[in-house]
């Protein structure tokens, strides 16, 4: 390449000092294949002497276009890169170029860097939003295991109590680690902390007054089952709720389209930078300037790829697992409403009617939750726990209330089925739980790689483009 | 060469850095429900007391036979025999008013004043005394569960009028309460005067509300699901007296001895009459005929020694049957 560049050379002095006979505004185009053919000594090999003696220039001087702006001055229009030097054009677009790359460079990895925190953030409102259903699951079994002990004469028996007992432990650990784990569910989880604990204040007052023998216990229990689910439970679901939007919000975030927009336009500059080098120095190509885009269309590539597969992967679990939790979550709350409000439907001795009709209500959007998370298996172990149900319903209505109670206490069918559920539910939510989360983390490693990878061949770009202009500008040194 | 990559390096650092560490995002809160309109019963808009209609004597029920036909031998097509083809009498009661109708927590099983009356009537009309079923009714229940006949009577405190006269049919009078008034003890609420500017709780549907609008209209009404709702938000601090019949006011105080009943004339008179459909009136007549033997036998005093007696002291005369309609 560098031994033709001595043509080029004395171009710059010229241009200095008369802008130009090569950039003649009117023909541009034409300019660098004309002086491309004929031979170099053009215009320099004229002696000053000579072109003094020409009276009639057979051209006007080459002036560049000027407007006047005020009076007495005046300034120059028509492109600037024609009025500069070589050198100055060189180093131009030296710094253009780098600067460029490396915006390029750090658009594509701040945004697989976010992208990758975005992932991590989406697996903590993925726990958070497990946290939260766990809460509630909490909750509504330690009002079933209320309910139901209610409903036994007598004393309640003390395994049912522990669990009482351990499960209101449970949601208040819970409670604490979710206030932390989430500061914008906060408010949320303090309407559920305060209720939880006047839930257990009420609870402890039923069985004072229970062991006395006073009816009233019985309508303390009953005004505490109706507000956890009137204040509580409205409030776990909020907060699921929102948890499952940041969920969806924080997975969605990568922008395959900032990354490709970057790189197209990184990608057209450098080429501008070729054209406009091509013109000056009758090169068809500057290598570093060609590597250069070869490497920012990698690792646009790259990125964008990268970007590309989370997406889809997140898609995917969005679609499977994630969907499977939320559902099942569902399910298994539901489930244990179910179980409360048949206590209560038997509590209300004959005029159960509205716990029922909830009752019918909750068991269908468990139904529907279970077949929503493509679980035969659970949905089969459910039906067993509705005709269980449905067992009850026709003693009760066939006015054996006593019977009824049986079944629907301790060992009854009623029990055993709802348990059997519960306990075969855990370990699939479990298991998709850690699927979801992990998978969501999993996203973050190949994402932090790709920014790395990125990184590198930004870099690589950059040396390229300035190796390959470092060469035109050290022909002026 | 070096210089660039170096002027490079350290914004891409620093932001790298900052990207890590500092990019928790702050979401928007989580938005609270709203909680639900109010946790305790809210005071009812005092409605102006509408006239209650007249009616010549509410207290006369329909005249009994000389003796009922026995258990197995109701006349067909009568109410009792259609009773007594299902096997099992259907009662509305309250499972929460101590001593007139709670649940046992201990065994269970309701029991109590208006409980007594109901298995009189099941052995009577099945010849055994556990051939019922009991339905768990509130008071603002009673007469809609009458009238869409899904129970067969109900024995649940209540007071005999001529507003309920014309929806459905009562038995004879089996007792008369009257309305008083609850309060803490030493809260300077010693007679209904002191309730002026108060909140008092009643249940809701109730005469005990309806009267004490009309009777202490400076205090403040609060309407609750039931006596032991009103109970609860007494206990809380939530109203300052309760009102309703004297033998309901009665088992309250049984379950907290923290209140007491005012001494007091009674705001008014509460016949209590066992609720009937008003179309069912051989069963009125039939039950009636239970009601004056239970009183001819002592049943009735016996009754009233196990559940009464300890709170309202000794008997009263049996309230006399009267009939006519």
């Amino acid at each position: 390449m560098s031994q033709h560049q001595p043509s080029a050379r004395p171009t710059p002095r010229r241009a200095a000092t008369a802008p130009t006979a090569p950039g003649s505004p009117t023909a541009p185009t034409t300019v660098p294949s004309t002086r491309a053919v004929p031979p170099p000594p053009a215009l320099t090999s004229v002696p000053d002497y000579l072109q003094q003696r020409v009276a009639f220039p057979s051209r006007p001087a080459p002036v560049p276009p000027r407007v006047i702006t005020e009076p007495g001055r005046t300034r120059g229009v028509g492109s600037r890169l024609q009025t500069i030097s070589s050198p100055r054009l060189v180093v131009a677009l030296m710094t253009l170029c780098t600067t460029v790359v490396l915006l390029f460079g750090l658009t594509v990895a701040t945004v697989l860097v976010q992208t990758a925190g975005a992932m991590q953030r989406a697996g903590h409102n993925a726990e958070q939003l497990v946290r939260v259903q766990n809460i509630e699951s909490q909750l509504l079994r330690a009002d079933a295991l209320a309910t139901n002990a209610f409903l036994v004469a007598g004393l309640e028996d003390a395994g049912s109590r522990r669990q009482f007992d351990e499960a209101l432990a449970d949601a208040s650990t819970l409670l604490v680690e979710a206030g932390r784990a989430q500061p914008a569910d906060q408010e949320a989880l303090q309407v559920v902390a305060a209720e939880l604990t006047r839930y257990a204040a009420s609870a402890a007052q039923a069985r004072a007054n229970n062991r006395q023998g006073y009816p009233v216990g019985a309508s303390y229990l009953g005004q505490a089952s109706t507000r956890l689910r009137e204040t509580a439970v409205p409030a776990l679901e909020a907060a699921a709720r929102a948890n499952t939007g940041r969920l969806v919000a924080e997975a969605r975030s990568g922008s395959v389209l900032l990354v490709v927009v970057a790189g197209t336009s990184t990608l057209a500059v450098l080429a501008v930078a070729g054209i406009l080098l091509a013109r000056r120095f009758h090169r068809t190509f500057n290598l570093g300037l060609v590597a250069a885009a070869v490497l920012v269309l990698v690792a646009t590539a790259v990125a964008a790829g990268t970007l590309a597969a989370v997406s889809s992967r997140v898609d995917d679990l969005e679609r499977a697992e994630l969907s499977t939790v939320r559902h099942l979550s569902a399910a298994r709350a539901g489930a244990l409403d179910a179980k409360a409000l048949e206590s209560l439907t038997l509590v209300a001795r004959g005029s159960g009617g509205a716990f029922e009709e909830a009752w019918q209500q909750q068991a269908d959007a468990v139904a529907d939750a279970l077949e929503q998370a493509g679980t035969p298996d659970l949905a089969a172990a459910w039906q067993r726990h509705v005709e269980a149900h449905a067992g009850i319903r026709t003693l009760d209505d066939a006015g054996d209330w006593a019977a009824a109670v049986q079944a629907a206490t301790a060992d009854g069918p009623s029990n055993r089925t709802a348990q059997e559920f519960q306990d075969r539910l855990a370990p699939v939510l479990g298991g998709d739980v850690v699927q979801v989360v992990d998978r969501l983390g999993g996203q973050t490693l190949g994402l932090v790689i790709a920014a790395g990878l990125t990184g590198l061949l930004v870099l690589g770009a950059g040396t390229a483009v300035l190796a390959g202009l470092e060469q035109r500008r050290r022909e002026f040194l | 060469m070096n210089r660039p990559a170096r002027r490079r390096g350290r914004p891409a650092a620093i932001l790298l850095a900052l990207l890590l560490t500092a990019c928790a995002p702050a979401y928007a809160p989580t938005p609270v429900p709203a909680p639900p309109a109010s946790p305790t019963p809210t005071p009812v808009p005092s409605t102006s007391p509408r006239s209650a209609p007249d009616c010549e004597d509410p207290l006369a029920s329909y005249a009994p036979p000389r003796s009922n036909p026995e258990p197995g031998e109701m006349p067909a097509g009568s109410t009792m025999a259609e009773i007594a083809a299902r096997g099992r009498l259907v009662a509305g009661v309250s499972a929460d008013t101590y001593l007139m109708g709670s649940r046992n927590p201990t065994t269970g099983e309701i029991e109590g004043f208006d409980i007594d009356l109901v298995k009189a009537v099941a052995e009577a009309l099945l010849g055994e005394e556990d051939a019922y079923e009991l339905r768990v009714i509130t008071a603002a229940e009673r007469i809609p569960v009458l009238e869409s006949g899904e129970v067969d009577l109900v024995a649940r405190n209540m007071t005999i009028t001529c507003e309920r006269w014309e929806s459905i049919a009562f038995s004879a009078e089996y007792y008369r309460s009257g309305q008083k008034v609850l309060a803490r003890t030493s809260s300077g609420i010693a007679s209904p005067d002191d309730l002026a500017g108060r909140r008092v709780c009643a249940p809701e549907g109730t005469s005990s509300l309806e009267r004490l609008r009309t009777e202490l209209p400076e205090a403040e009404a609060v309407a609750a699901a039931n006596h032991t709702g009103c109970l609860i938000l007494f206990q809380s601090g939530e109203v300052d007296a309760i009102t309703g019949d004297d033998t309901v006011l009665a088992g309250l105080v049984v379950q907290d001895p923290y209140a007491e009943v005012l001494d007091m004339e009674p705001l008014s008179a509460e016949p209590y009459g066992l609720g009937f459909n008003a179309e069912q009136t051989d069963l009125v007549a039939f039950t009636n005929r239970v009601l004056a033997d239970r009183i001819a036998d002592g049943s009735w005093e016996d009754s009233y020694d196990r559940w009464l007696r300890p709170s309202l002291g000794e008997a009263p005369d049996p309230p006399d049957q009267v009939y006519g309609r």
